[in-house]
Order: structure tokens, then sequence, then C-alpha cells
């Protein structure tokens, strides 16, 4: 309970909003702005059917999921650098991305002989249950293996993060072995990430899971920031924090997971804003949280729409420019660290 | 009457016993003073009475029922702590630090009287200066008098409550000879209003000036609890603590000194 006096979050709403309309309106068949305010009905300009197909059937659920998609991992990150105490931890660093991933891998390649007993209504949900399961896990795995006390060592939590990243990256090697030709261009879609060939039916479920997941991280915000006292500070002023804690592993790992599930690996979306968005409004949870989440979905939008353009008609993985900004974002705050306190 | 109570209490880390038998009941507006050699078992003994500690025997009892029983909330209604070592994770001011220890008062207290009372209470620490600087960037002393504020506004958030118990581990390590007077001092306040305090301390001066009553341990065992006049000994003193310790008279005060 921070005592802000900044009241920000209306101007994060607006450059998000941008940004979505860049999202709709920039691309290989590019949209103006009257032909864009006449989808939604505000504009009486005539809108063919062409523009009109593009628009509802590829544009919007692919700016929606991307939208989706980094204000979950913005906010995601944020949370999980508030459990571990430590500003450099990032859903995909720690392997949570890599261990989601694999589980969805794992539903793509064996889903068809393995997964006959599922009714085909049910089947769109089972690859963002996988994806939950393997973030659950790997997170749960992180913590164990990084946090004493409750506070993360740098060096511990990026070690485990490389190991984890190494056993999904090794589990999704073996499924190549197994995966036909198709399965096999989406294996590597998966890992390097990109919201190409989305579609309603195919995100929908993961857009409900994000839709109730990063909300849920707010009513919280008032907690993480007592985290910031230490684990055993927060108990003394009243925060029940095993309880806190599996709330937000699972909250986490839902949002990380149903990312996963729609656009693979996006890589240091949730290590750059929250970092950004701090040393632009405080630490402050009930500002940070929001603010990460419009800041986020406005990032991986732009980033999608410069990924669809820059080599058309191909399209780049968006994790490849994510890390082109996020790596040497990483590389600058661990020398900052480094020189401050060794690490 | 209303207490905070270790009843023949044993802490356990492993197979070692840190502190055994303890039985210690702070009443409210008493100060204890707990002084003891290092690795006594000081802070193990707040820690078991801010309900940190699994007890191994004993148990620790708030008005009369164990403090297992009571909810995380409702024990930070009831007491506050003041560790020995505080970091800070993200880059909060001052400010924001002090208005944690109002978390339990949050939907009870208006934004109005939050800051309020995080502002009596930084003035109360002569921290008001730098209560708008990141906690992070500030001296050791001024963390310090961060962390002070923050449990005495803790303290102070309900004063229709029960009366509250204020566990404070060497609250006065690193602070200047003034701001080591004003930290008790301000102790010493909370108490007359009707609060407990323990507090740890080293100083045996600041316990004797400020402490009603004075808690000795010694290897994990209390070995002392009475009065503050009768209980610091200087012969009992230098038994504690393996070097002579002798108390000087001056006027209407007196001192103690180890010449070593």
């Amino acid at each position: 309970m921070a005592v802000s006096r900044r009241r920000p979050i209306p101007l994060f709403a607006l450059a998000a909003a941008m940004s979505v309309v860049a999202g709709l309106c920039i691309g290989a068949f590019p949209v103006g702005i009257d032909q864009l305010l006449a989808a939604v009905g505000l504009s009486s300009t005539p809108l063919d059917g062409t523009t009109s197909a593009v628009l509802y059937a590829i544009r919007a659920p692919r700016v929606l999921a991307a939208f989706c998609v980094g204000a979950a991992l913005a906010a995601g990150g944020a949370a999980m650098q508030s459990l571990f105490r430590n500003p450099l931890a990032d859903p995909g660093l720690l392997g949570v991305s890599g261990g989601a991933a694999l589980a969805a891998v794992s539903v793509i390649v064996l889903g068809e002989r393995v997964l006959h007993f599922v009714p085909p209504e049910a089947r769109p949900w089972c690859l963002p249950a996988a994806a939950f399961l393997g973030g659950l896990v790997t997170t749960l795995a992180v913590y164990r293996i990084a946090a004493r006390n409750g506070e993360a060592l740098v060096g511990t939590l990026l070690l485990a993060g490389i190991a984890l990243n190494a056993i999904a990256s090794a589990g999704i090697g073996m499924l190549v072995f197994v995966a036909d030709d198709q399965q096999l261009r989406t294996l590597i879609f998966w890992t390097m990430g990109g919201f190409g060939g989305v579609t309603w039916t195919a995100i929908l479920p993961a857009l409900l899971v994000l839709a109730v997941s990063v909300p849920a991280l707010l009513p919280a915000a008032h907690l993480l920031d007592a985290l910031a006292l230490g684990e055993r500070e927060a108990g003394h002023i009243g925060v029940d924090v095993e309880r806190l804690k599996r709330r937000l592993v699972t909250l986490v790992a839902l949002a990380v997971g149903a990312s996963v599930a729609i656009s693979g690996v996006v890589g240091f979306v949730g290590l750059v804003t929250p970092h950004i968005v701090r040393l632009l409004l405080g630490p402050a949870h009930r500002t940070l949280l929001p603010a990460a989440a419009l800041f986020g979905g406005g990032f991986v939008v732009l980033a999608d729409a410069l990924a669809r353009t820059i080599v058309t008609p191909a399209e780049l993985p968006i994790g490849v420019l994510t890390a082109l900004v996020g790596g040497p974002f990483f590389l600058w705050l661990l020398a900052g660290r480094a020189a401050r306190d060794g690490l | 009457m209303s207490a905070l109570e270790a009843a023949g209490i044993e802490v356990r880390a492993g197979a070692r016993s840190l502190i055994a038998g303890v039985s210690l009941r702070l009443q409210p507006g008493e100060v204890v003073a707990v002084i003891g050699p290092n690795g006594a078992g000081k802070s193990t003994l707040l820690g078991a009475l801010a309900g940190d500690r699994a007890l191994a025997a004993g148990q620790v009892l708030l008005d009369g029922k164990p403090l297992k029983s009571l909810t995380r909330l409702l024990l930070a209604r009831r007491r506050a702590v003041m560790p020995q070592h505080s970091s800070l994770a993200f880059d909060f001011t001052a400010r924001d630090v002090v208005a944690l220890g109002l978390l339990a008062h949050r939907d009870r207290l208006s934004k109005q009287a939050v800051q309020a009372i995080v502002e009596a209470c930084l003035s109360e620490t002569e921290a008001l200066a730098f209560a708008g600087r990141s906690y992070t960037l500030l001296s050791g002393g001024e963390r310090q008098r961060v962390q002070l504020a923050r449990v005495l506004a803790q303290c102070d958030a309900d004063p229709t409550a029960p009366p509250m118990f204020l566990l404070l581990d060497e609250p006065i390590a690193g602070l200047d000879l003034a701001h080591q007077h004003a930290a008790l001092a301000s102790a010493c306040r909370r108490a007359d209003r009707g609060l407990g305090v323990l507090a740890v301390l080293h100083d045996l001066n600041m316990a004797s000036r400020y402490a009603d009553r004075i808690a000795i341990l010694e290897g994990g065992r209390l070995t002392a609890l009475g009065p503050t006049e009768t209980t610091l000994d200087p012969q009992r003193l230098s038994a504690v603590f393996a070097t002579p310790i002798l108390r000087v008279e001056s006027g209407d005060a007196h001192a103690f000194i180890s010449p070593g």
C-alpha cells in the first residue's frame, strides 16, 4: 500500500490502444484508419469484403492474442519478480516458458496417439491445460531449487533456469524425432514464438484463461508490495505468506502457460517490461501490475506488426525480435548488478 | 489480563537446542530488555515470541491463546516486530516502507489516516528529511530509523484495540547516541500508553536506563529475570559476559563500564 500520488494508468491505456490500432492497420495488406473505423461502425466509408475478412478473421484475433500474451507475460513477470524478491526473474529465463512449451509440444506431437479419451469439443483445452501444468511444475521446481528462506539468489536462480531450459529443449529435441513434417514446422514455431496462423477457435480457450488469471493478480498488489520487505517481515505485518505464494505460483503458471499455448515462447517481455515501468512509475504493484500489462501488451502487438512486415512475404518469429531487444537489456542489467554487488 | 507469554519453550535447530525451558511473561505497560552474550539465544527467543519459530516444547500464548491459533492478520494487529537486519527487494521510498506497517489495517484506515500516522512516525524517528528517498539508497542508521518508524506505525494504527506487543531485535545497533536514546524513548512512550515492549539490547547502560525488567539469557537458558535495578548486578554481569564490569555512580545517575 504504497503512498502513490501519480495516476498514470489512463496514459498507458491510451498508448496501448494506439499500438492496437497500429497493429490492426499495419501489414502485408494495409488497412486505412477510415476502413478500421468503418469496420467497427464509426464511419460510413463503404467496407470491401477483402478488408473486412482480413480484419475480422486474421488481424483481429492476431492482435488480440498478441496483446493478451504481452500483458500476461509482463504482469506474470512482475509477480514472479516479487515472489522471488529479485528483479531478474523472467518466465523465459527461469525455464517456466520452456517447461510450458515442452508440455504443449508433447500434446501437439503425441496428442493424436494419447488423447483418444478426450471428447473432440474439449480438445482445444488440452493445449493450454498441458502448458499450465508444465509451467506450474517448472515454477515450483525453480522455487524449490533457488529460494532459501524465501529469497532467491540470482546465481542459483539463473543456473536453475539454464538447467530447466536445457531439459525442456532436450525434451522438445526428442519430440522432433517422432514428429511428422507438419508437426515439425509447428515445433519450430513454438520454440521461437509467433502469432502466425492464429485463429479465433484456436486461441479462445487460452484467452479465457488469461482473462481470468491476469486480472486476478491485481487484488494481491498490496501483498506483493509487502513481500519486498522479506517473507518473514511480510508475515509480521499480516500477510499469510504461504497462501500468497501458492496463489502467485498458480496464477503465474496459468498466465505463462496460456501465453505459451497461444504463441510459443516469447522471451524477455516479462523481464524488460516490469523493469521499464518500475523506472517510470516506481515499484508499487497497484500501478506496476496494470501498467506493465498495458505496456507489455502494446509492446508485443508492435513487435508482432514488425515481425510480419519487415521480411514480407515471410514472417520473422517474434521471439527473435523480443530477444533482440531483451538480450542486450538483460546484459545491461546484469552488468549493473555485477558492478554494484558482485551479483 | 493481557500478556504475551512464553511458557517453557524450547527451540531447536536440527538436533541442537537453541533455547530451552524459557518462560517469560511480557505485560502491557512494561519494557523488558533481553541481554546476554552472542549466541545465547536472544534473537531466537524474540523470534519465538513473534511466532516465527517452530517450538520443540512449550508454547507461546497471546492473552492465553496459542499464537498458532491466530491468523497472521489478527497477530499483526496485536504485535509488531523489528528484525535485526532488513533488506528491501525493490526501490520503495522510505515513506512507502513505513506505510507497509499499516497493512493489517488498510481496510479500516482512510488514506488521510494512513498518511497522518506515517508522517507522525517518520517525524518521531527523525526520518522525515529522507522520507521521499529510495530506501535502498539510505545509510544503515537511516534504514534502521525507517524500520523503527514502520513498527511504530503498526503499533499506533488502532489505539482502541487491545494492547499491542512490540518486539525489537537490537533496535539501536548502528544508530548514533542521540538516535539510540530517541529510539528507546519512543519504545518507552509506547509502554506508557499501555503497550508491552521487549527489546534485545547489547548496551547495558541503555538497558539500565530504559528497561523496567531485565531478562538474562546464557547458553539458551533464562538465568535471571527481574527488576532492572537488582538484576543488573555488576558481579553477575561480570560472570555472564566473562569480563570485569563495574558500576560507577555519578550523582543520581550510574553507568556500567568494562575496563577489560
